[in-house]
């Protein structure tokens, strides 16, 4: 147990030394890894997205590929192609940037849809098909996708069930104006570079296991699929969340409460994970992004479910 | 003590089976050896249970042994049973057992106790005892705390095992005592509709017949020189209510002359009393609710005593002396012209009402026109017959009655010279004398009530005053509890009944034998006793539309008249009662309201000091929004200056709650100093 605590620290602890100020986010970022999900880092330029995915990524021991996504990129950019081989008579297959443990998708919309979709199989069974064979991806793996809000220029909203397989969806936000001047000031933060790696691969899958272990009691199973219906009821909503979204809540949870040093999960745990986990997954009625956020939505239904006591 | 939701389930149907057991033996439906053999097997399956668990279940079994079973009970129908309720128990231990030794799932929790209600359901028409209603109250709360029980182990036969095996339920007091509230509640409510629906028709399951009588002590006949003990037998018989007494104001020494007359003979033969063929008999028919008229009527004073009579084997209506009229179920009637009442002999208990008009003390001064001496020469010739009468008993009772004034004096010193003379005595010798009542006078000078009225009613008659010898019996014990008469088996008595010109027959009673003694403080236990089967019987087992009516006219009056009103309101007794009541209701809805509002948010299982350490929270004005967690409460406390007790409680609470973690011992005394603190600063 102390063990897992340590390494999560230590793991914190080295993500911090790049992104200044912001531990919450960082508690999200490794909650995401140790829920083997993965991570959609969303806001506005210049906040530090691609600090964030660049630093977690070589935190840890493993390989780390950086995909910039563009307009005019295809899927075999990313997944890989079979190149023909005069001497051996056959396609032999060249692993594209995806064959890692962290991927770091930086501006997924940019891309098409169709390069998008390219991503869904590999994010949600950790494996490639191409060509009527199987790949499998090396675990642990880790997509880390940031996006610009989707009102930009020159972006494509990613399909729901893209977005329904992303664990988390993170906003990192503006700092603190002390953080600020620190980050000015030049002295505060490290470049991601310069960061080495604190964990192994076999630690990350390790803490994975140990997220598996995490007691739920059945009153907050009740508590997770209360939120649930409660999104799916909520009259604003055009689309509540799927039963991958309750899922996901709950390993989020779990990993959290490890995360936090405990065995078991707690109602907070879902509370405070109910919008990283639930907005991103939910549909609103009427005009697509008009004044209303999914996230207050979600924010308001989870002041008004009843907690278990 | 914590146990495992799955065996106190096991407990309470066992629990459930023993108790329907009970009842079959109680109602008489199973005997001592059957009551033997189903408790071993019963038993037995507890044992078999480990064994069950590794045995495969066989569907084609539980199909042959329902065919096997109506079969069986098909055929015991129509060739052996007794009566329909013999076989219908049969099969009910039948499938009793089956189900015990075939027990799974909760479900079949739920059947064992539908079949140990069906035994009491059996049992009810076949019995009239009260501990029927101790049987039955167990049922009511041991069934209620089986559904409970049962509930809440089908809601975990769904849990994954795990979570089961690391959270025990905790079945301690919270859960029987929630069932205690509401068997009471249901008590409650039964009593009510019970008092309150109306009472139509006969039980749909006839009776078994009664078969047991009691037939020593009482009997139609008379006869001398027989030989035995008597009057042993302490069984209760009879129960005298007394109309004027009801409320518990009269004082029973007040009447130490009260016998309850049974039946008179006129006929002797030298050894039996009996009823001569003479007697004039007449069987009335009657329209309910129409009085029998029994005897005419002086004009005194007039006796109501309401009387429940057990099955004796006997016809005769019994009650104080001059019996007026008979209320009674019976709609036929037999009288004579000795003021014999007779009904068909009942099977069950009987409850009627007589109204009778006491003998008053000193009959000579009296002049009723319709209590003279007849001047038929044939009625005098049937009070004086006599057979060949030795002549020493003759000379006897010259010489007792020379000088007397008129014919009560003379019965008055012959009655004297017996009680005086003679030794009462309950053994009976026989000594085979042609002449037993010779015997008696002069040889062995002792014998029993019998031997008293024989020889008084005899020497009466050689001096050719009329008379006649009376079978009933002593008054009885006072019972205070219930304010009514108990009357045994051992009180039967004889004594005489002399005529006297003017007042008609007077009863005079010759032999020197006491009332019985007051009960001693031991028994006092079983006055008490009797008097609340009394009151079983009285207003539960005959309860009848007719009492419902009156109950009803009751209230009516209360209510509306006015100079009633006072009086119910100072009756301390119904006062308490009411409060009683009011206070077993009451702490019903307390517990059941309780238990709602601690379910407020989701599952009821918050840890106790959680919920006290929120209720003193409370006090200070922190309670907790519907979707704010525990954390969240504790973050708002910390402007508080329990700020950190608090948390501390909400750590240990998570732990509990979520966490399926037991508090070690140090960290419950931790949780108690908090708690203490919380308490002490929110006042």
């Amino acid at each position: 147990m102390t063990g897992a605590l340590e390494l999560i620290r230590r793991l914190e602890d080295n993500v911090a030394r790049a992104l200044v100020g912001k531990p919450e986010v960082i508690r999200l970022a490794v909650i995401g890894l140790l829920a083997r999900g993965h991570l959609l880092i969303e806001d506005v330029p210049g906040v530090g997205k691609t600090t964030l995915a660049a630093a977690l990524a070589r935190s840890i021991g493993g390989g780390f590929q950086r995909i910039q996504f563009t307009s005019d990129m295809l899927p075999s950019d990313i997944l890989g192609v079979s190149v023909y081989q005069p001497d051996r008579g056959d396609f032999v297959f060249k692993p594209g940037p995806l064959f890692t443990n962290i991927v770091l998708a930086d501006e997924i919309n940019r891309t098409t849809p169709k390069t998008q979709s390219s991503l869904l199989e590999a994010m949600n069974e950790a494996q490639v098909s191409l060509d009527h064979s199987t790949y499998q991806l090396p675990r642990p793996f880790m997509v880390l996708a940031t996006q610009n809000p989707l009102e930009y220029e020159g972006t494509h909203a990613l399909p729901e069930s893209q977005l329904d397989r992303f664990l988390l969806r993170i906003t990192i936000g503006y700092p603190g104006a002390s953080d600020e001047k620190a980050i000015l000031r030049g002295g505060g933060a490290t470049p991601t570079e310069a960061l080495g790696p604190v964990l192994a691969a076999a630690d990350v899958l390790r803490l994975q296991d140990e997220v598996e272990r995490v007691r739920v009691a059945d009153s907050v199973l009740d508590y997770v699929l209360a939120l649930v219906a409660a999104t799916r009821a909520a009259p604003p909503l055009r689309l509540g969340v799927s039963p991958r979204g309750s899922l996901a809540l709950l390993r989020a949870a779990r990993a959290r409460a490890l995360a936090d040093g405990r065995d078991f999960v707690v109602p907070d745990d879902v509370k405070t994970l109910a919008v990283p986990a639930l907005a991103h997954r939910v549909l609103l009625r009427g005009a697509t992004g008009g004044e209303v956020d999914p996230a207050a939505i979600v924010r308001a239904l989870c002041d008004s479910v009843p907690v278990p006591r | 003590m914590t146990v495992s939701a799955s065996s106190a389930l096991a407990i309470a149907v066992y629990l459930l089976v023993a108790d329907g057991l009970a009842a079959l033996f109680l109602g008489g439906l199973l005997g001592g050896a059957g009551l033997a053999l189903a408790a071993a097997a019963v038993a037995a399956s507890w044992w078999q249970a480990p064994l069950r668990r590794r045995i495969a279940p066989q569907p084609w079994l539980g199909t042959a042994i329902v065919v096997l079973a109506a079969g069986g009970v098909a055929l015991e129908v129509v060739t052996v049973a007794a009566s329909m309720l013999d076989a219908f128990t049969h099969l009910l231990l039948f499938l009793l057992l089956v189900k015990l030794y075939t027990r799974r799932t909760s479900r079949d929790a739920r059947d064992l106790a539908f079949l140990a209600f069906f035994m009491l359901v059996a049992v009810a028409p076949a019995t009239t005892s009260v501990v029927f209603l101790a049987l039955f109250v167990v049922f009511l709360v041991v069934g209620t705390w089986l559904l409970m029980l049962r509930h809440l182990v089908a809601e975990g036969e769904g849990a994954p095992p795990s979570l089961e095996a690391r959270r025990p339920f905790g079945l301690g007091r919270d859960l029987f005592a929630l069932s205690l509230a509401a068997s009471a509640a249901t008590i409650a409510i039964t009593t009510v509709l019970f008092l309150v629906i109306p009472r139509v028709g006969q039980a749909a399951l006839p009776l078994r017949p009664h078969v047991s009588r009691m037939v020593s002590g009482f009997s139609e006949r008379v006869e001398l020189g027989a030989f035995g003990e008597i009057e042993a037998d302490s069984t209760v018989v009879m129960r005298v209510h007394l109309e004027e007494w009801r409320g518990g104001q009269g004082r029973p020494e007040a009447l130490p002359a009260l016998r309850w007359r049974g039946i008179a003979f006129d006929a002797f033969d030298g050894r039996a009393w009996t009823v001569s063929r003479s007697t004039l008999r007449l069987t009335l028919r009657r329209e309910l609710p129409v009085a029998f008229p029994v005897h005419r009527y002086y004009g005194g004073p007039v006796l109501t005593q309401e009387i429940f009579l057990e099955p004796i084997g006997s016809e005769m209506i019994f009650g104080a002396a001059r019996l007026l009229r008979l209320h009674g179920r019976s709609d036929v009637v037999t009288l004579d012209d000795l003021g014999n009442v007779a009904v068909p002999v009942p099977s069950a208990r009987l409850n009627y009402t007589v109204d009778s008009e006491p003998e008053v003390g000193d009959p000579r001064g009296l002049d009723i026109a319709d209590a003279r001496l007849p001047a038929d020469p044939r009625w005098l010739a049937r009070y004086t017959q006599l057979p060949p009468v030795a002549p020493r008993i003759v000379a006897l009772a010259q010489e007792i009655t020379a000088g007397a004034a008129d014919h009560y004096d003379a019965a008055l010193r012959l009655s004297a010279w017996l009680g005086r003379e003679l030794k009462y005595t309950r053994v009976l010798e026989g000594s085979g004398a042609a002449d037993p009542l010779e015997d008696f006078l002069f040889v062995r000078r002792a014998g029993n009530c019998e031997y008293f009225a024989a020889a008084l009613a005899v020497m009466l008659r050689t001096q050719g005053i009329p008379a006649r010898v009376v079978n009933g019996f002593q008054r009885g014990e006072w019972n205070p509890y219930g304010h009514y008469f108990m009357v045994r088996l051992r009180d039967a008595h004889s004594w005489v009944e002399v005529f006297v010109d003017g007042a008609g027959w007077v009863s005079l009673d010759p032999s020197p034998r006491g009332l019985p003694e007051p009960t001693a403080v031991a028994a006092r236990a079983m006055l008490w006793l009797d008097a609340l089967r009394l009151s079983w019987y009285r207003y539960v087992v005959s309860w009848s539309l007719h009492d419902q009516l009156a109950a009803a006219d009751t209230v009516r009056r209360a209510v509306w008249t006015r100079s009633a009103l006072p009086r119910v309101a100072l009756d301390w007794r119904s006062l308490l009662r009411a409060a009683m009541i009011v206070a077993v209701l009451g702490s019903a809805a307390v517990a059941l309201g309780r238990r709602r509002g601690g379910a407020v948010g989701g599952v009821a299982d918050v840890p106790r000091f959680y919920a006290r350490a929120l209720r003193a929270l409370a006090r200070r004005g922190l309670t907790p929004a519907a979707g704010e967690t525990a954390r969240e409460l504790a973050g708002r406390a910390e402007a508080t200056p329990v700020a950190v007790a608090f948390a501390r409680l909400t750590a240990a609470y998570e732990r509990v709650r979520f966490g399926g973690i037991a508090l070690t011992a140090d960290e419950a005394a931790a949780v108690e100093a908090g708690l203490a603190e919380l308490e002490r600063s929110g006042r």
